[in-house]
C-alpha cells in the first residue's frame, strides 16, 4: 500500500478523486451496494480500486473490524483522439 | 527572555500533539516538518510534496478535505450519487467529456476513532491540449469550416422554419386578435349603425367586418349626411316654404301693409279729406270763426271805439273838472286800460 500505487494509471488523470480513511472500530450493518461508473469521448482511460487494511474485499455483517484503513481513488482521463482530418477538398468538376 | 523562553516552551509541547488533537488554526501549518502524525496525515504530506515536486500535475481545481475525525458515527445511506463531470464542446467539431458517477444504494455502519480526508483534483491540462490540437488542425484545414457552415446553414434553415412556424403562430394569434377587435369595431359599428338606424351585418373575417362597418359607417354616414341633407332640404324647403310663406305673409304683409298702406292713405287721404274737409270746415269754422272773430273784432272794435268815444269823452269831461292833479289822470288810464283788455280777449 503506498499512494505512488495508487497513482501509477492513469497518469495524471483529469479528474481525480481521493480519500483515505482510519478508524479504530468499523461495522457493517448489512453489506454496501456500490457502483462507480466512468464515462468519456471521445476514449477515456479509467481507473478505481482501494487498498486496505485490516479489511477484505467482501465485508460480512456485524463483524467488527479493527484498525481498519482504506485508502481510496478513482481517476478518469481523456485520450486524446486520433483525429485524422477527412480531406475535404473541392469536387473535381467534370469538366477539369 | 524568560517568558519568550516559555512561548517556546508551550509551542514544542504543542507541535508534540497529534493532529487530530489540535485545532485547526495549527493543525496543518504545522504537520509537514514533523515526520510522525497519522498515517492519514503523512498521506497527505507526501501528496503535498509529490504535487510540489510534480511538474505541470498540479490540479486547476482542488477540493480539499483534510482531515475529518469524528470520535464515533453511525449512519444510514440511502442512494447516494455523486458525479464528477469534465465538458468541453467545440461548435459540432469536437465535444469532450470525461465523468465519473457514483452510486451508493445502501449502507448503514458504525465507525469508531475515525480519521478521514478527501481530495478531489480536475486538470484542464489535457483538455486544453486537445483543444488546441483540434484549433491547429482547423487553422490548417480551413476546409474543415464547410461542414461547419453547412450544418450551421441547416440550423439557420430549422432555425428559420421554427421561425417561419413562430410568425405563422404570431400571425394566426394576430389574426384571431384583429378578428377579435374587428368583431368589437363590429359592433361597435353596428352600435353606431343602429345608432343611425343601419344594422352592420358580419359576416366572414374580421377585416371584412371592419371594411363593412367601415363601409357601413361610412353608408350610414352617407345616409344620414344624406337624411341630413335630405332633411336640410327639407328645412331648406321649409326654409323656403317658411320664406316663401314668410315673403307671401310678407306680400300680404306687404300687401296688408298696402292695403293697410292704401286703407292708410285712404284712409288718410279720408283723413286728409276729412282733414281737408275738416280743414275746410275748419277753415270754415275759421272763416266763420274769423267772420265772427272779425265781425266779433268789429264789434269789440266798434264796442271799444264806443267805449273809448264814451270814456274819451266821460275823461275829458272829469278833467276838465278837475284842474291839475295827476292822480285823476292815473284813474283813468287804469280804468281805461283794464276795460281794453278785457275787450281784447
Amino acid at each position: 500500500m503506498s499512494s505512488k500505487k495508487r497513482r501509477s494509471r492513469p497518469h495524471s488523470p483529469d479528474i481525480e478523486f481521493t480519500a483515505s480513511l482510519q478508524a479504530e472500530e468499523l461495522r457493517f450493518h448489512e453489506p454496501p451496494e456500490t457502483e462507480v461508473r466512468f464515462s468519456g469521448e471521445p476514449g477515456h482511460e479509467s481507473e478505481s480500486g482501494s487498498d486496505r487494511t485490516h479489511l477484505p474485499e467482501n465485508v460480512e455483517p456485524g463483524v467488527t473490524y479493527r484498525d481498519v484503513r482504506i485508502d481510496y481513488r478513482l481517476g478518469n482521463r481523456l485520450n486524446e483522439p486520433a483525429h485524422q482530418p477527412r480531406d475535404r477538398g473541392r469536387p473535381s468538376q467534370p469538366n477539369e | 527572555m524568560a517568558t519568550r523562553d516559555g512561548h517556546q516552551s508551550d509551542r514544542d509541547k504543542r507541535d508534540r500533539r497529534r493532529a487530530s488533537e489540535k485545532s485547526d488554526e495549527y493543525r496543518f501549518a504545522d504537520n509537514f516538518p514533523d515526520g510522525g502524525g497519522t498515517v492519514a496525515e503523512r498521506e497527505y504530506e507526501e501528496y503535498v510534496l509529490a504535487e510540489r515536486d510534480s511538474e505541470g500535475e498540479e490540479p486547476d481545481v482542488l477540493l480539499d478535505v483534510p482531515v475529518v475525525k469524528v470520535d464515533e458515527i453511525t449512519f444510514e445511506v440511502e442512494e447516494l450519487r455523486a458525479r464528477i463531470l469534465l465538458q468541453a464542446e467545440v461548435l459540432d467539431l469536437l465535444k469532450l467529456n470525461v465523468g465519473a458517477d457514483v452510486f451508493i444504494g445502501h449502507v448503514g455502519l458504525e465507525i469508531k476513532g475515525v480519521e478521514a480526508q478527501a481530495l478531489l483534483k480536475v486538470r484542464l491540462d489535457n483538455v486544453a491540449r486537445i483543444l488546441d490540437r483540434v484549433l491547429t488542425t482547423i487553422d490548417r484545414n480551413p476546409q474543415l469550416l464547410e461542414g461547419l457552415v453547412e450544418g450551421t446553414g441547416t440550423a439557420i434553415a430549422e432555425i428559420g422554419e421554427g421561425a417561419g412556424s413562430a410568425v405563422e403562430d404570431v400571425g394566426e394569434g394576430a389574426g384571431s386578435a384583429v378578428e377579435d377587435v374587428g368583431e368589437g369595431a363590429g359592433s361597435a359599428v353596428e352600435d353606431v349603425g343602429e345608432g343611425a338606424g343601419e344594422a352592420v351585418e358580419s359576416t366572414g373575417e374580421a377585416v371584412e367586418h371592419v371594411g363593412e362597418g367601415a363601409g357601413s359607417a361610412v353608408e350610414d354616414v352617407g345616409a344620414g349626411a344624406g337624411e341630413a341633407v335630405e332633411s336640410t332640404g327639407e328645412a331648406l324647403e321649409d326654409v323656403g316654404e317658411g320664406a316663401g310663406e314668410a315673403v307671401e305673409s310678407t306680400g300680404e304683409a306687404v300687401e296688408d301693409v298696402g292695403e293697410g298702406a292704401g286703407e292708410a292713405v285712404k284712409d288718410t287721404g279720408e283723413t286728409a279729406k276729412k282733414v281737408g274737409q275738416g280743414a275746410g270746415k275748419a277753415a270754415g269754422g275759421v272763416r266763420k270763426t274769423a267772420g265772427k272773430a272779425a265781425s266779433g273784432a268789429g264789434k269789440t272794435a266798434k264796442k271799444t271805439r264806443g267805449t273809448a268815444q264814451k270814456a274819451q269823452k266821460q275823461g275829458a269831461a272829469k278833467q276838465r273838472s278837475r284842474t291839475p292833479g295827476s292822480q285823476g289822470t292815473k284813474q283813468t288810464r287804469s280804468q281805461s286800460s283794464g276795460r281794453q283788455r278785457s275787450s281784447t280777449r
